[in-house]
């Protein structure tokens, strides 16, 4: 009985496998036509697009730049959320060769990139988020975090020191990240200190770990814990988690900061402060620049305030509404400093 | 036409590569009692299988009542009105008795909730109809094999149906309920229902039935008025050759003692009756002792207890005079205890192993070679069995492929390859057809003759009066009777088996003298 | 009885799996004529996509080895009537495990450390697997359940210490800390993944066959498993085969685990083994718990894997419809497999 199960499962398989070898000599033609098209750009999505704006403005960013060059087109990848498998996906589109170029956005991707380069010496990689030197086909392009982080900082000390209805007579602020990176670690947190320390030395961080990028409950459960210890103004930097430390602070009267995107909307009244990236500025810029070939290849480049790619999200009209004027002014002050580099904020080495 | 017509049914099962019904035709008078006969494998089984839906025939068709009926599952059957008792109980063993009987037709008398109290009253309502004692709420687990027939037959009783099939109903009952069985199927009958009865036992194809069909091989060979055939007539025409049913013994002398049990005691935690009632008796050498009883009085407790899978709560049993009470199965067999269990499909064999496995489960260590099978010794071996035995099947085959009277043989041929000096037997012959029974007894008068100690514990009186040299009754857990097999009646038996006659005192007082 | 010299059961059996397989393909073909800009590529790339270059094929054998064990650790319980289903936090354990001892070790010797290492990961496995076995010998609980709530803490246990303890703040991804390179197993056929533990798989499978249908200790778990109380009768120690079967289960999967790290990943990242239990359950569903039938349906797994992967690099497929189309073939695969397994079941009951 056993044998001749094996016997006929192992005939099926055979079938699927030989098949699809016969159809392949048709597709290496296929693919030979296809290098004559002058530029193919891939964008690998370590994640999800969607709910992610940093990943948005990538995509967006690469397919603005493209509309604008007949000979140009993209596809975009998304890689999903179990970092174990990014590895795996990006070598196998390297593998692919049909690509000139592959745009991401991570932190973590330049590591990957120089595996997978280790097979695929000519694959070319622009790597937004990060900074990495010394692969002869990689650009990468880091943001001034430590500024970014500072406005958020600066903000979360003046509304705990302020009389807002949330605020309280506690110094104390609150930051929930979804993991520990050495971006987070050596100019977000470190920036974010600097701000409120600048409003007033007292003030003390409550500072936690969610563990992942989507656990929104326990977010909120974070959230709501550090609120009990006096906590009324929370920086989260945790993707999608970051819902529930919304959802909990809206219930709590309580205040947040964002970072990376332009989100009063979500919860007007209750995010009072988002600092932002121009990533779709950024991706567009430099896409352009790589088709037209004037990306510097192994060079590893910092953006900040004052390029007009880190941001302090002053004008929407939600901000607006709900944050009083003099701490609005102030804000504007501290931004025009750091544009004007009166306050230097360096980024460290990673 | 006829009440029931079955034409041209054939049915082959791929599984195992047997015809079971070739082109098989059968036909049942209205009011009828009609008897099926035929050897076990014979396809009577299958054939009311078909009938009764639960198999779907590979060709054929049948018509009820005048109209050809499309039976898809025994739903279907029920609606006709045709209803099966089988000789594998289809029983959920942890729901009630009441329960069981009433499985499936509660939502015809429109109960959204269960009702377990009016269910119990129903059930116990129409069981003692049909002079049935049971406790509706004793779960099926806690029952006997004889029992869970009961069940089985009240069930379908229970369910009114207009033609009962049934399929070898007698095999575990007494002689007392077997004729009350029959004044029961004859009442049905009065009351206008047809009744088609599987049976082995020739003397009852000629008790009850009008009409008789004999099958075999998966064909039907005859069917006859049963007032115009005898059971020798029968008996050719089942097996194709003729048997004598004379199993007379050489008269051996009785040597030592090879099991004595004494006093010995069992009782369930939490029950107040005790299951084994300080039992004691001794086996010798060159002894068949038969055990008598209807199920439910400690004949399967009497056989776990010896078989090591159970322990006594008082009592000794000695082998050969070392003690070996609450011994586990392993080291009973190393000390030399065969065993053929009564329940053949779930203890003595293991279906979904091969013939071959199931032959070495109690010896496999004489095949190990360094912790591995010398797959040639275990094959030389199986082999050797099959011949010997004339088992029908593949050694390499799974069990279940098998026909139940090759199934019994393996466990045969497997208990007694052993090298044992005491062999318990328990209902050997249950469910098996003449020649397989016939074979099974040459084989018990054969170990006997070699010296061997038997213990034959068996419902069917016919078989202990034919071979025990002396018989034992049990009844309630107890002993009461123990008599040398000369010129013992049958009645008399039967009268210690329900507890009719209870004068068997002086060897009980001797026993737990000492 | 009339012995009929057919092979009817044979054609019907095996047409089950392959009518389920075309109507799994079409299913995804439909899928892709809808969802696909640019079906026909994107089909050409699902099917023949695993073999358009070594470095697809060699990494959809790579998918296949911790299938081929955790496969292997699913077929021998249920060999012996055994349900273990907490194949995905033994597996994760056993990677967790294998991680923890590499660190610890970082000077020691390749084969030393690394041997240690696995051999950790396997008494890890089986010491979780094991415990629903005394459970069930001690108290009579459901090992299939015991096994899920079990290893449904566990992974929870385990995202703990690498989100926690264990994490490398200077790593951006959620992991631990990487172990040294002398740990790597040999990588056979590059560019891809594919490294030596291939050649494990394939063996340890043989050996299982050896183990089940030749020795003693096969021989007795398999017929207490298939009948308790025939093996009882029988004289065999039965107790003993509840937990043992669950131990060697829970071993084979610590091994994928720790194969995966050292062939693999290299770290424990968070989530790194998802999946490996449960599709080893589809996978020794389709083998019909033949162990060397297994090695074939983890390379068959492998492969939906890969074609999926392939489709969504090349052509408009994108991660969702892959998913998707990865779950419809493996609900019908595994519907199909079970259902006969069930009948199975039910007609030798």
């Amino acid at each position: 009985m056993k044998q001749k199960n094996l016997r006929i499962i192992f005939f099926g398989l055979v079938l699927c496998m030989i098949v699809p070898f016969l159809l392949s000599a048709a597709g290496e033609k296929e693919a030979v036509e296809k290098e004559r098209a002058p530029f193919d750009i891939a964008v690998f999505v370590p994640g999800v697009t969607a709910g992610s704006p940093l990943y948005e403005q990538m995509a967006n960013g690469t397919k603005k730049a493209v509309e604008e060059y007949e000979n140009a087109s993209v596809k975009i990848l998304e890689a999903g959320f179990n970092q174990a498998e990014w590895q795996e996906k990006m070598t196998s589109l390297a593998a692919t060769m049909e690509y000139e170029l592959i745009v991401t956005s991570n932190p973590a991707m330049p590591f990957i990139i120089a595996e997978v380069a280790k097979d695929f010496p000519d694959q070319k990689f622009l790597n937004l988020d990060a900074y990495y030197k010394g692969l002869p086909a990689l650009h990468t392009v880091l943001y001034n975090q430590v500024e970014q982080a500072y406005f958020a900082g600066y903000m979360a000390g003046l509304v705990t020191t302020s009389n807002m209805k949330g605020a309280n007579a506690d110094l104390k602020v609150g930051m929930i990240v979804a993991q520990e990176y050495p971006a987070l670690t050596k100019m977000m947190k470190p920036g974010y200190i600097k701000g409120f320390s600048a409003v007033n030395d007292k003030i003390t961080l409550d500072y936690r770990v969610i563990g992942n990028w989507y656990d929104a409950t326990k977010a909120s459960d974070l959230a709501n814990s550090m609120f009990d210890e006096g906590v009324d103004i929370i920086l989260t930097i945790a993707g999608g988690a970051g819902q529930g430390v919304i959802n909990a602070s809206k219930e709590r009267g309580k205040y947040v900061l964002y970072f990376d995107d332009n989100v009063y909307h979500l919860a007007p009244g209750t995010i009072v402060g988002c600092s932002i990236l121009r990533q779709e500025k950024l991706a567009q810029e430099k896409i352009k620049a790589a088709i037209e070939g004037k990306l510097e290849y192994g060079t590893a480049q910092i953006v900040d305030t004052r390029a007009g790619y880190v941001d302090w999200a002053g004008d929407d009209p939600l901000y607006v509404e709900n944050v009083p004027e003099e701490i609005r002014k102030k804000m504007d002050d501290i931004v025009k400093k750091i544009k004007s580099k009166e306050i230097k904020l360096e980024v460290p080495e990673l | 036409m006829a009440y029931l017509e079955m034409k041209n049914i054939t049915k082959i099962y791929p599984a195992r590569e047997i015809v079971a019904n070739l082109k098989v035709d059968f036909s049942v008078e209205r009011n009828e009692i009609h008897a099926i006969v035929g050897e076990n494998g014979a396809g009577k089984t299958t054939l009311m299988k078909v009938l009764y839906g639960l198999e779907q025939p590979d060709e054929g068709e049948i018509f009820f009542n005048g109209r050809k009926a499309e039976i898809k599952n025994p739903m279907d059957a029920n609606r006709l009105g045709i209803g099966m008792v089988h000789q594998h109980f289809k029983l959920i063993p942890e729901f009630s008795i009441a329960e069981n009987v009433v499985l499936g037709i509660e939502p015809l008398k429109n109960w959204f909730f269960f009702d377990g109290e009016k269910s119990c009253l129903k059930v116990k309502e129409v069981a003692e109809n049909y002079g049935f004692h049971i406790d509706p709420r004793k779960r099926i687990i806690e029952l006997t094999v004889g029992q869970m027939q009961l069940v089985e037959i009240v069930k379908m009783l229970y369910r009114q149906v207009e033609l009962l099939i049934l399929d070898e109903p007698t095999s575990v009952l007494t002689e007392q309920q077997v004729q009350k069985l029959f004044d029961t199927l004859r009442n049905l009958k009065k009351m206008g229902k047809t009744i088609v009865i599987i049976t082995h036992k020739l003397n009852e194809v000629k008790a009850i039935s009008d009409r008789v069909t004999v099958m075999r091989k998966g064909e039907v060979v005859t069917v006859r008025n049963t007032s115009e055939v005898d059971q020798r007539e029968l008996s050719k025409l089942m097996v194709g050759k003729y048997l004598f049913f004379d199993y007379r013994k050489e008269k051996l002398a009785c040597g030592r003692v090879i099991l004595e049990v004494k006093n010995v005691t069992l009782r369930q935690f939490g029950q107040e009756r005790l299951l084994l009632d300080n039992v004691s008796f001794k086996v010798h050498s060159c002894e068949i002792v038969g055990v008598a009883g209807v199920a439910g009085n400690g004949l399967g407790e009497l056989e776990d207890v010896l078989g090591g899978l159970r322990s006594v709560t008082d009592g000794k049993i000695l082998h050969n005079g070392e003690d070996i009470t609450n011994l586990d199965a392993l080291e009973l067999r190393k000390r030399g205890l065969a065993y053929v269990p009564a329940n053949r499909l779930r203890r003595g064999s293991c279906l979904t192993s091969s013939v071959k496995e199931n032959m070495i489960i109690s010896h496999h260590h004489n095949f190990l070679n360094r912790g591995i099978f010398d797959n040639k010794k275990v094959q030389t071996f199986a082999r050797g069995l099959k011949e010997h035995y004339s088992i029908d099947g593949d050694t390499s085959a799974p069990l279940w492929s098998l026909s139940g009277g090759n199934i019994q043989k393996v466990i045969l041929a497997r208990e007694l390859a052993s090298k044992s000096d005491f062999i318990i037997f328990s209902e050997p012959t249950w469910g098996l057809d003449v020649a397989s029974s016939q074979f099974i007894y040459q084989k018990i008068l054969e170990i006997r003759r070699q010296g061997r100690a038997v213990l034959l514990i068996s419902s069917n009186l016919d078989e202990i009066l034919s071979l025990a040299d002396t018989i034992i009754v049990m009844y309630r857990g107890r002993i009461v009777a123990r008599l040398p097999n000369r010129d013992i009646s049958k009645e008399l038996i039967g009268e210690y088996m329900l507890g009719l006659r209870d004068d068997f005192k002086e060897e009980r007082i001797k026993e737990s003298g000492d | 009885m009339i012995r009929l010299k057919k092979t009817s059961e044979i054609i019907i059996n095996s047409a089950g799996l392959i009518i389920t397989l075309t109507v799994a393909f079409l299913i995804v073909v439909i899928l892709i004529l809808l969802l696909s800009s640019e079906p026909v590529k994107s089909i050409y790339y699902f099917f023949a996509g695993p073999f358009i270059n070594k470095y697809y094929f060699g990494n959809m054998l790579n998918v296949s080895i911790p299938l081929i064990f955790t496969g292997l650790g699913i077929a021998v319980a249920f060999t012996s009537a055994n349900f273990n289903l907490g194949g995905e936090g033994q597996t994760y354990a056993g990677a967790l495990i294998t991680t923890v001892v590499c660190l610890w070790l970082p000077q020691a010797n390749g084969y030393v450390g690394g041997i240690l290492a696995i051999i950790a990961a396997i008494i890890g496995g089986a010491f979780l697997a094991g415990l629903s076995g005394y459970f069930k010998m001690k108290w009579g609980t459901s090992e299939l359940i015991s096994s899920f709530l079990i290893s449904s803490a566990v992974i929870f246990i385990v995202n703990y210490f690498i989100t926690g303890p264990l994490d490398d703040p200077s790593n951006n991804l959620l992991t631990t800390y990487a172990i040294s390179d002398q740990y790597f197993l040999m990588k056979i056929f590059p560019p891809s993944r594919l490294d030596i533990s291939i050649v494990l798989a394939v063996i340890t499978a043989i050996l299982m066959v050896f183990f089940l249908f030749r020795t003693h200790w096969g021989y007795e778990m398999r017929m207490c498993g298939l009948n308790r109380e025939f093996s009882r009768y029988g004289g065999l120690n039965v107790s003993a085969y509840m937990i043992f079967p669950m131990l060697l289960s829970g071993a084979l999967h610590g091994l994928a685990g720790g194969i995966s790290i050292l062939g693999t990943y290299y770290m424990c990242l968070k989530d790194v083994t998802a999946g490996m239990g449960w599709n080893g359950i589809a996978v020794a569903l389709i083998a019909k718990n033949n162990p060397l039938a297994v090695i074939p349906a983890a390379v068959f797994f492998a492969y939906i894997d890969a074609g999926a992967k392939a489709a969504m690099l090349h052509s408009d497929v994108t991660f969702e419809i892959a998913a998707i189309v990865q779950s419809v073939i493996f609900y019908l695969i595994t519907a199909q497999a079970l259902y006969t397994f069930l009948k199975y079941r039910k007609r030798t009951a």
